[in-house]
């Protein structure tokens, strides 16, 4: 019942933006079927934010993945009805201290545009996803340090996911205290991609930055080991 | 004169059976209508922000009273602006310290009851506005045009502002309260929390020459016509309660993009 209230259309208001950086681990080891799950977590990840409206017109995301080199596969943008996902392929070692590294400075780089372009956002998300231990000329203090204080300063939010034959010991040593590393049921990418895609969409439907209940919903929906 | 208002819960809030945070407290005394909306801050940090938001609402509403009874405040006369900026910082002090009373009451910091507040005070011929945080203010005059009554204070990102318990406004407080002081032909007034304001707030618009995103801070006329309009119309019909009631549905699940926020929402109307 309206009572004669107003109804109709509201205003042209343009959606907050919220900046998502996937970092994901392409090494040698993840060739075969773990590479082939992450590519079909990928999509259902796409179907899953694309049918949400609000998170579908509000999350940026962004693939970075990492092997002997690091490669922006797709650049921040909606995951909208024309969004590809790319197919991924595995091979060479772990750099996953460089695709840290080019995460954040990513997403420095997309603050700044928000900021001149006028727009507010939410604060952004890292989530990485490895099966392994980066290369031994990787320089863990140093993102440790900047993970830390990024997050300390509420300047992104980090999340860090292993896959089996991840170093957890070294996720969570790399983590903030706020979020502890998870491990994946086998290489279960869709359940995960399915789990991280309604924890986004809860996100980007929030307002305020409150803290957002992100357990799956019941065990079947559940991709890690441990409860979140 | 007519205040109709209400505050209701959020989907979010709903879902975790959390309290809603947002409170509101409407009065007119002495032919002088008052309006006090108040935001909790929200998360684990601030676990009694809806205690703080209630505080801050009572206090300022008891306050403008006691300011009208020593005719401080008189209904045919405006304060000058800097009158009421000297006001503002006396309220904001008063209200933070009822907050640290209350803090103390139950054991806790002042920190944890922050809030935000907008506080009006109009008659047909004035409005005064006190903001401290975000949410969004406004009136329409006798002519029909709209006015915002302050910009909110919002940071880089999304949800943040300032408190009346924070650091910063304690600090400085000339510089984070808003107090402003409108002479008009007074026919409505509005204040919304931020759970409101994309719905019936311009607040995030685009502009294709400059390829930037603006805030218009502008009051959605066709939202507020045709809602005053009904609201006329219902106190003529039904009681006041009923008719607070109604609008109290109508903000909970009468649009439905109102149904899918997630926030708290305020909404308190006053008609001339």
């Amino acid at each position: 019942m309206s009572n004669g209230f107003y109804t109709e259309e509201t205003p042209q208001n343009y959606e907050q933006k919220c900046a998502c950086c996937l970092v994901l681990d392409v090494s040698g080891s993840m060739s075969g079927e773990p590479i082939n799950q992450l590519n079909e977590g990928l999509k259902q990840f796409l179907v899953e934010v694309s049918g949400d409206e609000t998170a579908s017109s509000r999350l940026e995301v962004q693939l970075i993945t990492f092997e002997s080199e690091v490669t922006i596969e797709k650049d921040f943008g909606l995951l909208d009805e024309e969004y590809q996902m790319p197919n991924l392929l595995a091979r060479g070692t772990t750099k996953m201290v460089d695709g840290l590294n080019k995460a954040i400075e990513s997403i420095e780089e997309r603050k700044n545009w928000y900021k001149e372009t006028g727009q507010t956002y939410y604060r952004p998300y890292i989530i990485l996803m490895t099966d392994g231990a980066p290369d031994g000329d990787q320089n863990i203090e140093q993102i440790k340090t900047a993970i830390k204080s990024g997050v300390d300063d509420k300047k992104f939010n980090f999340w860090a996911f292993g896959v089996e034959g991840a170093d957890m010991n070294l996720l969570k040593d790399i983590s903030h205290p706020e979020f502890s590393p998870q491990k994946l049921k086998g290489t279960d990418f869709v359940t995960f991609f399915k789990w991280l895609s309604s924890s986004m969409n809860a996100i980007t439907n929030s307002r305020d930055g409150e803290k957002i209940d992100i357990a799956p919903k019941s065990e079947g929906d559940n991709p890690f080991q441990i409860t979140v | 004169m007519e205040i109709i208002g209400a505050s209701v819960i959020g989907k979010k809030h709903l879902a975790t059976n959390s309290s809603c945070e947002d409170n509101c407290m409407f009065e007119i005394y002495k032919n002088i209508g008052i309006i006090a909306i108040s935001d909790g801050a929200g998360s684990n940090e601030y676990s009694f922000s809806e205690l703080g938001s209630l505080t801050a609402v009572e206090t300022v509403i008891n306050e403008v009273k006691y300011l009208v009874d020593r005719k401080i405040i008189r209904s045919k006369k405006i304060l000058s602006q800097p009158e009421w900026e000297k006001i503002s910082l006396k309220l904001h002090k008063t209200i933070y310290e009822k907050i640290c009373e209350k803090a103390i009451e139950i054991g806790t910091e002042a920190n944890t009851l922050s809030c935000t507040l907008i506080c009006i005070v109009f008659t047909k011929k004035y409005v005064l506005s006190l903001n401290i945080g975000d949410g969004r203010a406004g009136y329409r005059n006798s002519k029909g045009n709209y006015f915002s009554l302050f910009k909110p204070f919002q940071g880089d990102q999304v949800g943040m502002t300032v408190f009346i318990t924070s650091k910063i406004v304690l600090e400085n407080p000339e510089l984070y309260l808003s107090a402003n002081t409108f002479e008009d032909k007074i026919e409505s007034v509005f204040a919304l929390s931020d759970g409101m304001e994309n719905y019936c707030w311009e607040c995030n618009f685009y502009n294709e020459e400059e390829k930037k995103y603006y805030d218009p801070n502008m009051p959605f006329a066709t939202f507020f016509d045709q809602n005053i309009k009904t609201l006329k119309d219902l106190l003529k019909s039904k009681s006041k309660e009923e008719t607070i009631n109604a609008w109290r549905d109508y903000i909970d699940n009468g649009h439905p993009k109102f149904k899918e926020e997630q926030d708290d929402k305020t909404l308190v109307i006053g008609i001339v």
